[in-house]
């Protein structure tokens, strides 16, 4: 019984790094411009979808082309920014690109149709079986490259917008637009890089996802209320929050799941969600934004 | 929320300076219009009322969506929780209880009144990008509950007792149900706009901050405009379930129906009363044809159309409608019933 407790904690913090690196991209793009990314999901789909391709058509390794799938949704996700979303922020309508992102959302899914199918996809390696027993617990390899590798990516990500200078206008442009801007800022410019850095996060976090995940168009939905819990719990835009509230989530989840079952499982992220809007929308670190 | 605000501050406040010249096309255009929507079920085949009765529930959620965000400007994303609340209300009301359908109607829109005020009260002190967050969340955890309690019979759904009439009677009364309580939802949201209740939920839009200043009870109004939103939200989904005999939490909960009724009222014109009604209307007609033309590409055509509308239609249809000339052709329609009195002057009227 505890045992079966202790190993449910360790899934939750092994699942926790991957919420965060879920949540992050979603969390930065909206602490940044104030963008709600419905799409945000499928980006994880297709990032997953990207993986599955590179795996099975030339057998590249999930994990090795991780950098390819970032820089081909970073691009994406670029275009997007400066054709579309930019247009809208210009003319003052930043409430219509929720709307917006719900549209590329149907249209990402339909694609996926196309190309892929509605058939279940996976990505099995041969390290997909190994696992270490520590204490009783089991630690799956998988599960522990994921963890390493979310943490990674986002310890480079705090650096990059804590110290290079594209980071630290992204930074300023969300504390203040006008005065980034008075600053000689490209505020739109900058916009861009947010939501292709944003896109490359969901990317990443599709491709850690595929070995652990059967990958369908579809996949997306139950992602989004965790991509929400974790923005919200973290505070957006806040990347050490991200980390923190996936760990929370990811805890909370499983062992919520331990007690009620596997049917509660999303409903008990989102109950989190809801709970922390009401008690503490400012998130439980406190703090908006990476100071 | 602050970064919102210009958005808001551009838009003309609908109905705020209303048009001097003459309203009298309006009145005469409505007059024509539901006139033909009344008698249009003589001449239409069963599948087409049955399309339209979609087509007025989806006029009815996008009318409600209006009255919360296109006037106070609170952006209920996930509205559709009522209409899946109202449709689970008539479903296990009907079936486990044997409530009549009309109680059982009545119920899911007091009931959806009630969630909506007991949820609405705490999450509408939000600021509005947080409330837009919260109520997706209330979607989703809802759809989760009622997926897993047993009363709703789970993920297999509610079959609703089938009417024991003609099926061509069945689609009238839907049709003009649908149509009755559309036509209810367009009302009152005109009285919202000529009260005071249109002037304090408007004045929370433009400036929350200022609004609370001047003394307006910022939460009362906000948690009063969500309940009469939730009120026919649950109505139209209570008509679905019986319309459609079968429910299920996939489908009444779901987060597409609840960006389509948004879109429209968005696409009509947000904060106008006819605006998210020509919405609905035009896109779900729209949706109907895509569908059954191209299914394969169905939501890649749906996607680049909502992109393609906010990109070139974020104000809303009415805008450009109100564009129109209206006095000057209000002048050309008396003068074609003057033709015999040409001659006489015009100051003679």
């Amino acid at each position: 019984m505890g045992g079966e407790l202790m190993q449910a904690v360790v899934n939750g913090l092994l699942l926790g790094g991957f919420y965060a690196i879920l949540g992050v991209g979603f969390s930065l793009v909206y602490g940044v411009m104030g963008i709600i990314n419905l799409a945000h999901a499928s980006l994880v789909m297709i990032g997953a979808y990207l993986t599955f391709t590179f795996f099975s058509g030339w057998g590249l390794d999930p994990f090795l082309s991780l950098p390819i799938v970032a820089v081909v949704l970073f691009i994406f996700c670029w275009l997007t920014q400066k054709y579309i979303l930019n247009s809208l922020i210009r003319r003052g309508f930043l409430g219509m690109t929720v709307v917006s992102t719900f549209g590329l959302n149907l249209v990402l899914i339909n694609i996926a149709l196309l190309i892929w199918s509605a058939n279940y996809r996976g990505v099995v390696t041969s390290y997909s079986g190994v696992a270490f027993d520590f204490v009783g617990v089991r630690l799956p390899l998988v599960r522990i490259i994921i963890l390493v590798l979310s943490l990674v990516i986002t310890y480079v990500l705090y650096q990059f917008l804590k110290r290079t200078k594209t980071g630290k206008a992204i930074r300023a442009v969300a504390l203040n637009r006008d005065a980034a801007q008075l600053m000689g800022i490209n505020v739109y410019g900058i916009y861009s890089i947010t939501f292709g850095i944003g896109g490359a996060l969901a990317g990443m976090a599709g491709g850690l996802l595929s070995p652990i995940s059967s990958i369908t168009p579809f996949m997306g939905g139950p992602l989004l209320g965790i991509v929400f819990s974790v923005a919200v719990l973290g505070g957006l835009g806040n990347v050490n929050g991200a980390v923190l509230a996936g760990v929370v989530l990811g805890v909370a989840q499983v062992v919520g799941v331990y007690f009620l079952g596997t049917p509660w499982q999303l409903a008990i992220s989102y109950a989190i969600f809801i709970l922390v809007l009401l008690f503490r929308p400012q998130g439980i670190m406190g703090v908006k934004f990476v100071r | 929320m602050t970064a919102q605000q210009p958005s808001i501050a551009t838009n003309p406040a609908p109905g705020a300076k209303r048009a001097k010249p003459s309203r009298r096309p309006l009145i005469i255009a409505l007059v024509l219009l539901s006139t033909f929507v009344v008698l249009l079920p003589a001449v239409l085949g069963g599948y087409w009322m049955r399309v339209l009765t979609v087509v007025f529930i989806f006029a009815i959620m996008a009318e409600s969506v209006n009255i919360i965000a296109g006037y106070a400007g609170y952006n209920a994303l996930g509205n559709a929780v009522f209409f899946g609340v109202g449709a689970y209300i008539v479903g296990v009301t009907t079936t486990q209880l044997n409530v009549p359908f009309w109680a059982a109607l009545l119920l899911a829109g007091l009931g959806c009144v009630a969630y909506s005020v007991v949820i609405g009260y705490p999450i509408l002190r939000l600021s509005g990008r947080y409330f837009l967050m919260a109520t997706l969340g209330l979607l989703e955890i809802t759809r989760e509950v009622v997926l897993n309690l047993d009363i709703t019979g789970g993920a297999q759904g509610i079959a609703t007792p089938v009417m024991d009439v003609s099926p061509e009677f069945a689609n009238r009364l839907f049709y003009y149900l649908a149509l009755a309580v559309l036509a209810t939802v367009v009302w009152v949201t005109w009285w919202i706009q000529r009260h005071n209740m249109g002037l304090a939920l408007r004045a929370i839009k433009f400036d929350e901050e200022a609004a609370r200043t001047m003394g307006i009870n910022s939460t009362w109004y906000k948690t009063q405009a969500w309940a009469v939103s939730a009120f026919f939200t649950g109505l139209a989904g209570g008509v679905y379930a019986y319309f459609l005999a079968y429910i299920e939490p996939a489908s009444v909960f779901e987060i597409a129906t609840s960006v389509r009724m948004y879109i429209e009222h968005v696409f009509g014109g947000a904060g106008t009363v006819f605006g998210p009604v020509l919405g609905a209307l035009i896109l779900e007609l729209l949706s109907e044809f895509v569908w059954a033309r191209f299914t394969e590409i169905h939501y890649l055509i749906l996607g680049s159309l909502v992109i393609l509308i906010t990109l070139f239609v974020p104000k809303g249809l009415i805008s450009y409608i109100r564009k129109i000339p209206v006095h000057r052709l209000d002048a050309w329609v008396i003068g074609l019933f003057r033709r015999d009195s040409a001659g006489r002057e015009e100051s003679e009227d």
